[in-house]
């Protein structure tokens, strides 16, 4: 199952900076429904912060649980190229990252491909 | 006390720490006219206009009457006005004469002196720079996003640890000179330095002993003054960024100055006196 997502119908900014800017999606996710994907897609939105993205793997992993076993979460339609900080978030979360050829980003988290 | 500003004046560094050196910051303060006189001074980096904007704040918070004389150059005059220096001043109750000094709008100023307190006006602010942006078309289209980011995580630094009793001070403004375009973002804010933030995690204490140590400290990952595992991130992101060709990061805090960028790679020394830190990210485009 995949969980689809469009950020700008629920964060209607284009610069999207605090982790108070991420709560909203916790409920989105609880409304959807978690699958073994889920791809967030943020056409409309231009810029991010690394402590945005932060807080929004954060979330993740508390919609997720433990026990689950690995997300496979794909950033569709990213403002900026796939740079350093982000990759940093992602380990702090012990996920992986990588860019696709499209642009997309995918992050795994151990023990997923 | 008249704290006189040079010919050109880049940063905090280049005052006499005669004054300057005097902090704003401290309880024992104790001067009760204080004079920032930039008569002389025919340039005016984004670096020192912040100074200009956040010294003489603290100086008034700790009770001085503060005053600032504006650049007998009518052209500065009419930059710093523009920008947002006098006003920013003026509503503090700094004394700034800008009688004839007419308001200029200046396309190439992004986003005007902003002062903000809280993370809700910088995430605003952001927006407003990519409005800004997308509006006036100035510079590569690609490098939009960037600027907005690297913006927009200095300005949560300030907020999140700064401690500021005046808040913090933002602007972003494109140049075009003959040897390229530029994007400048500079933050600053009148509280604690980095120092004295990432002292308060009782894991680095002993690692920063002076304010030089602290700033080079901060840029790296993870490390920040809560001690939280995912936390400490936006420096060195922002550092990272910066390490690109003709992109350049300064980091001023206290008495501790860093920069980097590509051919620098990453350098720091003592300097003159910034009361508080003070970041500035030039990005090319």
């Amino acid at each position: 199952m995949v969980t689809n997502i469009r950020i700008h119908d629920i964060l209607s900014k284009r610069a999207l900076v605090t982790r108070e800017s991420a709560r909203p999606i916790r409920e989105a996710l609880v409304q959807a429904g978690i699958g073994g994907e889920i791809d967030l897609d943020f056409s409309g939105v231009d810029a991010v912060t690394p402590s945005f993205v932060d807080e929004l793997l954060s979330i993740l992993a508390d919609s997720v649980g433990p026990g689950v076993g690995g997300i496979r979460l794909v950033i569709a339609n990213p403002p900026t190229r796939l740079s350093e900080k982000f990759a940093a978030v992602a380990r702090a979360h012990g996920m992986a990252i990588q860019e696709l050829e499209g642009g997309s980003w995918v992050l795994t988290s151990s023990g997923t491909q | 006390m008249r704290i006189q500003t040079p010919h050109e004046f880049h940063h905090a560094g280049d005052l006499s720490q005669t004054y300057a050196g005097n902090d704003p910051r401290q309880p024992t303060f104790d001067k009760p006219n204080v004079d920032i006189d930039m008569r002389g001074s025919q340039f005016v980096r984004p670096a020192a206009l912040l100074w200009g904007a956040i010294y003489p704040l603290l100086a008034a918070v700790n009770g001085s009457k503060c005053r600032l004389l504006v650049p007998e150059n009518a052209g500065v005059c009419v930059y710093l006005k523009a920008v947002g220096l006098f006003g920013a001043l003026q509503a503090a109750g700094v004394e700034v004469d800008d009688r004839g000094i007419r308001m200029r709008g200046d396309r190439q100023l992004v986003l005007p002196l902003s002062r903000f307190n809280s993370e809700t006006e910088v995430e605003r602010l952001a927006n407003e720079a990519l409005d800004s942006l997308s509006r006036t078309g100035l510079g590569a289209a690609n490098v939009h996003p960037l600027v907005t980011e690297i913006f927009a995580e200095l300005a949560l630094n300030a907020v999140q640890h700064a401690q500021s009793p005046i808040g913090a001070f933002g602007f972003i403004q494109f140049y075009e000179f003959d040897y390229g375009r530029r994007f400048v973002c500079t933050v600053g804010d009148g509280g604690i330095g980095i120092r004295r933030s990432l002292e308060q995690n009782p894991l680095l204490r002993d690692r920063v002993a002076y304010d030089w140590d602290a700033i080079e400290l901060a840029l790296r990952e993870r490390v920040s003054g809560t001690g939280e595992a995912t936390r400490g991130i936006g420096l060195y992101g922002v550092a990272e960024d910066m390490k690109r060709p003709g992109r350049q990061l300064i980091i001023h805090s206290g008495i501790g100055m860093l920069e980097t960028s590509e051919e620098v790679e990453t350098s720091s020394r003592r300097t003159g006196l910034f009361p508080g830190t003070l970041a500035y990210a030039s990005i090319t485009t």
